[in-house]
C-alpha cells in the first residue's frame, strides 16, 4: 500500500523544515505543493519533491494538485497535511487505519470528537462559529455529524482523491468537499487526533474571511445541492 | 402607500427575484464560481430589502420632494438590473477562464516537477559518464582499438615533422616523399 503526504505550502519557510523533518523520521513519501511562495518555501523541501504553482491557487487548487500528483503517481492513499506544522505524522496510522480496514473512502482528523476533544487546540471565536455553523449545515444537508469541518488533516482512498482530482472546490473547501463525498457515495468517518498551534507565521484564514465564511458555505452547499448533473465546464 | 407605488414595487422586486434567481442558475450550472456568487447575492438582497423598505429609507425619504418618486426608484433597480446582468456575464467568462488558469498552472507545475527530476537523472548519468571517461585515461583497459589506432597516428605525424625540421631524410625515406618512387 503506497501512501503519499501532500503537504499544501504558502511562505511557510519557517515551519516547513521542521515538518518535513518530521515525515522523513516516520518515512512516508511526501509531495510538497508550493502555492507561489514569495520566501523559500520550494528550496527547503530537504530531498522530497517540490510541486511549484507559478500562481497563487489558494489551499483549494494546491490541495487538488497534489491530489493530481498522487493519481499519476499510482498511490493508494493521500494523506493532506498543512504546511504550517499543525498536523502531528505521529496521528498518521490512526487517521489511514479506516483506510486500510476498508472502512471509510475519506477519515478527518479531528479537534473536536465528544469523546476526546482536543482541549490543548486554540481555535478563534470567528472561526469556531464559522465551524459550528457548517457543521449544522451538513447535518441538515446529509445527516452525517461531523464535529470538525475545517480540519485539513485528512486522508483519502484511490478512489475518493482520483474524484478530487477532477473536481475540488476552491475556497476553503473543507466543508464543501465533505458533501461532495456524500453526494457521490463515499463513505466519511471521523477520527480524533491532536493538533498543534501554528507556531510561527500567519494563518490565511483572517477574521473577515471568518465573517464572509457562513455565507460562502451556504451558497457552496446550495450550488451542489442543486447541481443536478456533473458541473459544465470547457 | 398608493396602487401605483404598490406596483413599482412588484415591479422592482420582481426585476431583483429574477437577477438573484439568474445568479443562483449561473452557480448551479458551474457558469459563476461560489467565490463570486456571495458578493452577488449579498448586493441583491441588500437591494430586495431596499425595496421593500422604500418607504422608509432616509435616502428615498429625501426624494419625495422630488415629483417623479416611484419613477426614480423603478429607474435606479432597472439600470442596477441592467448592470448586474452584463456583469455577470462578464463574471462568468471570467469565471470559466479561471478554471483553465487554474488546470494549466496544476499541469506546468507538475510538468515542470518531471522536468526536473528527469533533468537531475540526466545530470546523474553524465557525471558517471564524465567519471568513465577519466577512469579510462588513467586505466588503459577501457581502450578501444581506435584510441591505439589514434595514438599511433598522432605519433607517427610528429615523428615525420621533427624529421622534416632537421633533415635530410634517410634515403629509404627520400625515395617516397620526392617523385622517386615513381620512376
Amino acid at each position: 500500500m503506497r501512501i503519499l503526504l501532500v503537504i499544501p505550502a504558502h511562505n511557510e519557510e519557517e515551519n516547513l523544515p521542521r515538518l518535513l523533518h518530521e515525515v522523513r523520521q516516520e518515512g512516508y513519501d511526501a509531495v510538497v505543493v508550493d502555492d507561489a511562495s514569495t520566501d523559500a518555501t520550494a528550496e527547503l523541501a530537504g530531498g522530497f519533491p517540490v510541486v511549484s504553482l507559478a500562481v497563487n491557487l489558494g489551499i483549494g487548487g494546491s490541495v487538488q494538485t497534489g491530489f493530481l500528483y498522487g493519481v499519476r503517481k499510482n498511490y493508494d492513499v493521500v494523506v493532506q497535511v498543512d504546511g504550517d506544522g499543525q498536523h502531528d505524522p505521529k496521528w498518521i496510522p490512526v487517521i489511514i487505519a479506516p483506510i486500510l480496514a476498508g472502512e471509510a473512502d475519506c477519515v478527518i482528523g479531528s479537534r473536536y470528537r465528544p469523546e476526546a476533544p482536543d482541549i490543548e487546540y486554540r481555535t478563534p471565536l470567528t472561526r469556531r462559529i464559522g465551524m459550528y455553523f457548517s457543521t449544522g449545515l451538513l447535518l441538515l444537508a446529509t445527516g452525517i455529524r461531523i464535529h470538525d469541518t475545517t480540519s485539513g488533516f485528512r486522508a483519502l482512498n484511490r478512489g475518493a482523491f482520483s474524484f478530487f482530482a477532477k473536481d475540488y472546490p476552491v475556497d476553503h473547501p473543507e466543508a464543501e468537499s465533505l458533501l461532495l463525498l456524500h453526494n457521490n457515495g463515499f463513505r466519511v468517518r471521523e477520527v480524533a487526533v491532536k493538533m498543534r498551534c501554528r507556531v510561527k507565521g500567519k494563518s490565511m484564514f483572517s477574521s473577515v474571511r471568518a465573517a464572509l465564511y457562513p455565507m460562502r458555505v451556504v451558497i457552496g452547499f446550495m450550488g451542489l445541492l442543486f447541481k443536478t448533473s456533473p458541473r459544465k465546464r470547457p | 402607500m398608493t396602487s401605483f407605488s404598490l406596483m413599482v414595487q412588484t415591479v422592482c422586486l420582481g426585476v431583483l427575484g429574477f437577477l438573484l434567481f439568474y445568479t443562483l442558475w449561473l452557480m448551479r450550472s458551474g457558469h459563476l464560481n461560489a467565490h463570486v456568487t456571495v458578493r452577488w447575492v449579498l448586493a441583491e438582497c441588500g437591494a430586495i430589502v431596499a425595496v421593500l423598505l422604500w418607504a422608509r429609507l432616509p435616502f428615498i425619504t429625501y426624494t419625495s420632494a422630488m415629483g417623479d418618486r416611484e419613477l426614480l426608484v423603478i429607474l435606479a433597480v432597472i439600470i442596477f438590473a441592467f448592470v448586474a446582468f452584463l456583469m455577470l456575464d462578464c463574471l462568468s467568462r471570467i469565471s470559466t477562464h479561471t478554471y483553465q488558469i487554474k488546470r494549466l498552472t496544476q499541469e506546468l507545475a507538475l510538468l515542470r516537477e518531471t522536468v526536473q527530476k528527469n533533468r537531475g537523472k540526466l545530470a546523474v548519468d553524465h557525471e558517471i559518464g564524465t567519471e568513465r571517461g577519466s577512469a579510462c585515461g588513467s586505466d588503459k583497459k577501457g581502450c578501444s582499438i581506435w584510441d591505439v589506432i589514434i595514438a599511433m597516428w598522432m605519433l607517427a605525424c610528429i615523428c615525420l615533422y621533427l624529421l622534416e625540421i632537421w633533415g635530410p631524410y634517410p634515403s629509404f625515406l627520400t625515395k617516397f616523399f620526392t617523385a622517386d618512387y615513381l620512376q
